[in-house]
Order: C-alpha cells, then structure tokens, then sequence
C-alpha cells in the first residue's frame, strides 16, 4: 500500500503521465482513498489547466505576409552588399560556360570520364555555368546532382557541397543554369550527373577561383558518349 | 532552342520556404510571446529566426522533427538576444520556492458556470496569472511555457535547452511551485490594497 509521501513523490510524474501502468495503478488507488492527496493532484491539474488558458497578445494582422517578405529583403540586401564587394558587382557578372553533350543513355553504369574543361572566376559574384544536355529522347524521372568543390556554393543554398533533385529530359537541347558563387580561391572540380534508370553520366568541369575579376571565358566542350 | 531544364530557382525556394514553415508560424509566435513577454519583441524574434535559418532553407525539408528544431533555435537567438542587452552572461535567478499553503490560489479559474461578477474576477485573476508568470526566472519561464503550455515532451526539451531530463523534471518542479507562490503573493497584495 502507497503511503502519502510516496504518492506526493510521483504525483508530478503522474500528472505528466511519464510513470508506467503499474505505478499509474497504484497511484490512481491511493488517490481514490486519500482526500488530502486527491486535493493536492487537482491543485496540480488546475496549474497546469490555469497555465494553458494564459494569454496572450495576437500578432499583428500582416505578421505572416510581412515576417517573410521581410526575411526575403534582407537576405537581398546582403546579397547586394556581399556581390558589391569586389569590382565585379559593376559589372554584369555572368558568363556562360556552354558544355555540349549527346546524352544517349548506354547500358552501363559506368561514369564516364573525359578531357577535362576549365573556366576561371572570381571571387563573391555570381556566374551562370550553363549546361546543355542533348538527349535522343524523351526522359521523365531524371536525377540530377551537383556536386561543389571546397569553396563553391549555388546562389542561394550556401553550405552545401551537394544538391540533387528530378526532372525531365526532353528530345533535344535541354539547357541547365547553375548561379554559381565562390567564397574562396583555389581550384577544384564541379561535377553534374545526370541518372536515370539507374544509368548516370557525369560532366566535369575544373574551376579556377581567383582574387580578380578577369574571368576567363571557357571554351565549348563538346562531349559524346 | 533549347529547353530550360527546372533548377529550384528564388521564386519556388521561398515558395517551398513558406510551405515549410507557414504552418509553424502561429506555434513560433506564441512561443516567442512566452520567451519575449511582449508582442513586438515576440514578432521580432520570429523574424531573427527566419532570417537566420533563410540561408539553409535547401536543408529543412531533412529536419525530422522541424518543430522543436526551430524551438531550439528560436530559444539559441532569444538567449543571444538577452546576453547582449544585459553585455555580460545571464544571471540565473535563484528562486527560494515554497508551496503555498492555504487556499489554492487557481481556484477561481477552475471554476464553471461563472457569473457576470465571477466573469470579471476571471478576467483580473488572469492578469495576476500573466504577472505572476513574468515575475518567474527566466530559466523558470521557459521550462513552463516549453511543456506545461505549449506541451513539448521532457525529451524535446532536452533537445530544446540542452539540458538532461532529470534536471528539466526537478526544474519544472520548482517552476510551478515557485509560480504558484508568486500568484498567492500577488492575490494577497490585491486583497490588501
């Protein structure tokens, strides 16, 4: 049998309802015949009653329209600033890599590797790398990732190496736009597969991250499987 | 010519954005009201959450429990927020919490089939509640508006405030006793004046 001083100890617990049946039985029993304990487990129940019905100020009637337009204007700001930093906010800072490939979807998972092309940017402006992709056919359900190098970032998901997402191919020219930053110099290797079917094709393409703003434009790079 | 390939582009982020995180906004309000104490700091700290967690929008959509993930970040700018207006580190409040003993001072709001007398005698208890509430420690304050108003588990909240589950129990404990005297003591100052 319960005593008083045992059921005040798990009375919090039971209010909670974080104990198991068995002790949730025993406690519920000794509540049943203990006047004073009763008392003091409905005290607890109308804190924590009293506690829900406190209220509060309603947000202004625009909060939600305004707190994301808000966030969305200064995450423009910053941009502007950041962009502005070098002298390349000026001036129109893109440029197009075009790399060219017949994407015909062989029987093989393979990675498929080739002469690697380069182009050369810099630092904190934006850059449009555009991809276009030849496919003999209609393709729904493609897979495609980018991968970053150290010091790289797509306009708008900073800190992140990586990023996938579906989409479709059509028969034809497909043209692929990468907003491309980069927040450190050096070099290293942007890399787009394309999967489907569980067939993927890699591009590669070396970056070349320098302190000026004489970007080099790329050459084409034809590619065919 | 050629066809444009979707790239998850401004315009479908802040779409995919508002998607993920409109249905929190009201739960993120209150929360902060229960942090902040006052409605415009309470939307300003909403807003410093957004901006704050803008730049990994692409990441959210993998967050298994988003609610108390934003809780925890909202708590992480809010006690930012307070170390720089008070330029040193928080001081913890050391509550000298007693039970009240006598008559239960929740009485009136638990009472059903109110009166218009009884009507305004609920209005002015909750604004005792509501001072009694703002007169608790910060560290006081949080736990109870975490679990016993906005109903975060024991286990969210270790998550929430970074703290182990036996020291939020004891905490909580001393919470409501601690709240449960400061609303005696403000009834009885109304009384005598």
């Amino acid at each position: 049998m319960m005593n008083c001083q045992e059921n005040l100890r798990k009375l919090n617990d039971y209010t909670d309802a974080l104990i198991d049946d068995a002790d949730r039985r025993v406690i519920e029993a000794h509540l049943s015949s203990c006047e004073p304990c009763r008392t003091t487990y409905e005290n607890e129940q109308s804190l924590r009653e009293a506690l829900r019905q406190l209220t509060i100020e309603s947000p202004s009637s625009d909060f939600r329209e305004r707190v994301f337009a808000k966030t969305y204007a200064h995450h423009a700001r910053t941009k502007r600033f950041r962009y502005g930093m070098g002298l390349g906010g000026a001036i129109a800072a893109s440029f197009f890599l075009m790399l060219t490939s017949n994407l015909f979807f062989k029987p093989t998972q393979n990675i498929q590797q080739f002469d690697i092309p380069g182009m050369t940017i810099s630092l904190n402006e934006v850059h449009n790398v555009k991809l276009i992709f030849k496919s003999a056919q209609n393709l729904s359900k493609a897979t495609f990732t980018i991968v970053l190098p150290p010091g790289l970032e797509l306009d708008g998901y900073p800190d992140q190496s990586k990023i996938s997402w579906e989409g479709q191919l059509q028969q034809g020219e497909n043209l692929l736009v990468l907003p491309v930053i980069a927040r450190n110099t050096g070099t290293g290797e942007l890399t787009a597969y394309v999967t489907h079917n569980n067939k993927e094709k890699s591009f590669r393409l070396q970056m070349n991250i320098n302190h000026h703003q004489e970007s080099s434009l790329p050459h084409l790079a034809i590619q065919s499987v | 010519m050629a066809k444009i390939l979707g790239f998850p582009n401004q315009g479908s982020d802040q779409h995919n954005f508002e998607q993920l995180l409109g249905p929190h906004l009201e739960h993120l309000y209150r929360l902060a009201y229960r942090f902040a104490g006052t409605k415009p700091d309470a939307e300003d700290l909403v807003q410093d959450l957004l901006i704050k967690i803008y730049p990994r929008r692409g990441e959210l959509d993998k967050v298994e429990k988003l609610r108390p993930w934003l809780a925890r970040v909202m708590y992480n700018l809010f006690i930012d927020s307070k170390r720089r207006q008070n330029r040193s580190p928080i001081h913890l409040t050391i509550d000298n919490a007693t039970d009240s003993e006598g008559s239960e001072p929740l009485d009136y709001l638990m009472s059903e089939n109110l009166g218009p007398e009884d009507e305004t005698a609920r209005h002015i208890h909750n604004v005792h509640m509501l001072r009694s509430f703002e007169q608790l420690s910060h560290d006081h304050r949080m736990v109870l508006s975490l679990h016993d108003i906005e109903g975060y588990t024991l286990e969210e909240m270790t998550t929430i405030l970074v703290c182990p589950i036996g020291t939020l129990k004891s905490r909580l404990h001393r919470a409501r006793a601690r709240f449960r005297g400061l609303l005696k003591t403000t009834l009885e100052t109304q009384e005598i004046q």
